[in-house]
């Protein structure tokens, strides 16, 4: 075979390109009148009008590099009545409101699974995350009757805010968080102390007049003319009813503060929950530390890529070079795929990188090792090196599909880390296939046809005897 | 070279390295990561030195299944029981407040999520296997398929094993079973049967020529043929693994060092192992 310049074109196309992507943020500064060092303002961003093409290119750190918390939540005892499903997107839309109104940046929350959420939140710890989730809760209407707490009950509410009275028990009044439309903080007009306003839907005003008109015929302070509001477990409120309240709208007064009633309004305005959230996994990672590790990998990726060319010049010679070259081709082609594409990288994945560098290694080898063997069999250099690639194709072939198997398992089944790895050694491998075959393959082609380059001793061979 | 010829020392040297691994399975198990057995986990980093003992003595008092180790000289690895939110505040207030420890990182497993990964991680495998057997068989055969999987199995239970001691034995904290030693497990099945089908990918070129040697000479010829490329690979995989031991933090030293003893032993095992096993097979069934 020939130098394909077609071919030699299309690597060239494809190697400027990987280049332009890897050294984007420069462009980028030197197009937005940055300074080429120090931090970045904005996103990197290409746009090419025509085309309606608009990307950000960056490379996209996971939580364990650039610090964060990673929860994941579960709903459990979901309002009978409610699909689990259905359940769970309404708690994620819940938490969404929450996670964004606190004002946290590229934060992701995403169902997961028929009853679970992850949330995912960029340079916050672990206490913050939880004081942003916390508050999702769960709004209850109960109502004080005759009795004691079964143990049901007792399992849904804090047992000393479910005795509170003693010989009375809390019995549901069916008016849940997801019938209360709105609810703000407001002032006492008379007072002038903070309240909270809040607003019912019609079935939940109905439920409300009919509670309230029950609860006014007792007389004032006994625990029967009370309506207690649980959020989650909790006692919150536990008012006394002085007039029937049916226009859909009501007042919770007593003992606020500006900021307490503001907290209220807002754990009604996301009280609609269906169900109880539990925290049942967290990762949390502080930003130095996600620093070091960046450090830590890059320098060992570049230390490993050191070794490794340093040993392919000196074992393979001039091959060595080619090889060297078309690694580091596969780095740069690599990394603009993960850019482009917004690969996220954890460690896990940088991990599946490196491996995959030994992989693009491995078929470097494969074909050197049969272009040795065709050069003592006495063919020519371009033959030799056409040959080697033929025959190395199988084994190449082969050992990658297996290994883009395991890939395609551990993507689809595995745990969000093993995805991670999974997508880096998959393109790892696709683009190492490319870089062997195509690549060094070209590039061995442009020797052959050097004639500086025909001394057997360069690859590492001797001379056949008297050929 | 005879490698063939050599072939039962060399299955018993696996013998020798996969059996005391296989007894410490059997009666001690292994020593589970949080990820598996649920718990909390933190990294906590202090201004000026301080010694795991120290932090040790402190937890005890929280009466939380403590565990508590020395990460660097000025960090520590606490691992207990799961917490719940008071607990675990109380424990980083009392941590900070006494030694100035600040949490550089921090992992909770609730323990549903926690038998969810056992099953998934061994599922995983199995998956793999079977789907790879089918693609080798469909390339070669059945045969070369199940040697294949038969030199992969090796690999699992010598890093298994390996895990094991190191764990349980030795008690070492590197020897801990987590997700990231799945991971490892499952690349080092990748990298296993990716140098296993390099091996028969020459027997196969070999068999199709015809010449005047047996079956039994034909696989060692090609062992023979593949070896400096099986090294040669292996060695830069290693290089790149020892360095990353060497510089990664505690907490995925046990995962570089899963990849390295199973990509050593995945190389052992394709050019000894798993070759001479389809010339024993042939053997019994000269077909």
């Amino acid at each position: 075979m020939r130098v394909d310049r077609r071919l030699l074109f299309v690597i060239g196309v494809i190697a400027l390109l990987a280049l332009f992507i890897d050294g984007f943020a420069y462009v980028y500064r030197a197009a937005t009148n940055q300074p080429l060092t120090g931090s970045m303002r904005g996103v990197p961003t290409l746009n090419i009008g025509f085309l309606g093409f608009s990307q950000q290119i960056y490379v996209h750190r996971g939580l364990d590099l650039q610090g964060g918390t990673h929860l994941e939540l579960e709903i459990t005892q979901v309002r009978s009545g409610t699909p689990v499903r259905e359940a769970r997107d309404i708690a994620v839309q819940i938490v969404e409101r929450r996670v964004n109104s606190s004002g946290y940046a590229e934060s992701v929350v995403r169902p997961e699974g028929d009853n679970r959420i992850i949330v995912e939140l960029p340079g916050v710890n672990l206490e913050q995350a939880k004081q942003i989730l916390g508050k999702t809760s769960y709004l209850t209407i109960w109502e004080w009757v005759p009795g004691t707490a079964d143990a049901k009950t007792l399992q849904e509410l804090n047992p000393t805010d479910a005795n509170k009275y003693q010989g009375f028990k809390p019995q549901f009044t069916n008016i849940d968080g997801s019938m209360v439309t709105s609810a703000s903080r407001s002032t006492d007009p008379s007072t002038n102390l903070p309240d909270v306003q809040f607003s019912f839907n019609s079935k939940g005003s109905d439920l409300f007049c009919t509670l309230t008109r029950d609860r006014v015929s007792h007389p004032q302070g006994q625990p029967e003319n009370k309506i207690a509001i649980f959020i989650d477990k909790d006692l919150v409120e536990d008012a006394n009813v002085q007039s029937e309240i049916c226009g859909g709208t009501g007042i919770i007064t007593g003992g606020f503060t500006a900021a307490s009633a503001q907290a209220l309004a807002i754990q009604l305005n996301s009280g609609a929950l269906p169900g109880t959230i539990n925290l049942v996994s967290s990762t949390e990672v502080g930003a130095t530390l996600g620093a070091s590790t960046v450090k830590l990998s890059l320098l060992a990726g570049a230390f490993g890529l050191a070794i490794v060319i340093l040993f392919m010049l000196l074992y393979y010679r001039l091959p060595g070079v080619v090889a060297s070259l078309a690694l580091l081709l596969y780095a740069a082609i690599a990394l603009a795929i993960f850019k482009i594409f917004g690969v996220t990288l954890t460690l896990a994945g940088l991990a599946g990188f490196i491996l995959s560098v030994g992989m693009a290694v491995d078929a470097n080898v494969l074909i050197f090792e049969r272009v040795k063997e065709e050069l003592r069999a006495g063919r020519t250099l371009g033959a030799a090196m056409e040959a080697g690639v033929h025959r190395a194709w199988p084994a190449i072939r082969d050992s990658n599909i297996s290994t883009l198997i395991t890939c395609f398992v551990l993507y689809f089944f595995g745990a969000p880390l093993i995805k991670g790895f999974a997508i880096t050694l998959a393109i790892g491998v696709l683009v190492s296939m490319f870089s062997a075959i195509v690549t060094t393959q070209q590039f061995l082609q442009i020797l052959a046809g050097l004639r500086p380059a025909r001394r057997l001793a360069f690859y590492g061979v001797q001379a056949p005897k008297a050929a | 070279m005879n490698i063939v010829g050599r072939r039962n020392w060399y299955f018993l040297l696996s013998l020798a390295i996969i059996l005391p691994g296989i007894l410490s399975m059997l009666f001690f198990g292994f020593r589970l990561g949080i990820d598996f057995a649920g718990g909390d986990q933190f990294n906590i980093e202090f201004k000026q030195p301080t010694q795991a003992a120290v932090i040790q003595r402190e937890m005890d008092t929280f009466n939380v299944e403590a565990t508590v180790q020395q990460a660097g000289p000025n960090n520590v690895l606490i691992t207990t029981k799961p917490l719940g939110t008071k607990e675990e505040t109380a424990v980083r207030d009392d941590l900070n407040k006494k030694f100035g420890g600040t949490v550089a990182s921090s992992a909770f497993v609730g323990p549903t999520i926690a038998k969810e990964l056992v099953v998934g991680a061994g599922a995983l495998i199995l998956i793999a296997s079977i789907l790879i057997v089918a693609y080798l068989s469909f390339r070669f055969n059945y045969k070369f398929a199940v040697c294949a999987i038969l030199a992969l199995l090796h690999d699992v239970f010598v890093l298994t094993g390996v895990y094991s001691i190191l764990g349980k034995i030795f008690n070492l904290q590197l020897g801990e079973i987590n997700t990231l030693f799945v991971t490892a497990a499952l690349t080092v099945i990748g990298f296993s049967v990716h140098d296993t089908i390099v091996i028969f990918d020459r027997i196969r070129e070999n068999l199709r020529q015809a010449s005047r040697l047996t079956f039994e000479q034909n696989v060692n010829l090609s062992i023979i043929q593949s070896l400096a490329r099986s090294i040669n690979t292996s060695m830069t995989v290693v290089f790149v693994l020892v360095a990353l031991f060497l510089i990664s933090p505690q907490n995925i030293k046990g995962f570089t060092l899963a990849l390295l003893i199973g990509i050593v032993s995945g190389t052992y095992s394709s050019i000894f192992n798993a070759s001479p096993l389809l010339v024993v097979w042939r053997r019994l069934d000269p077909r």
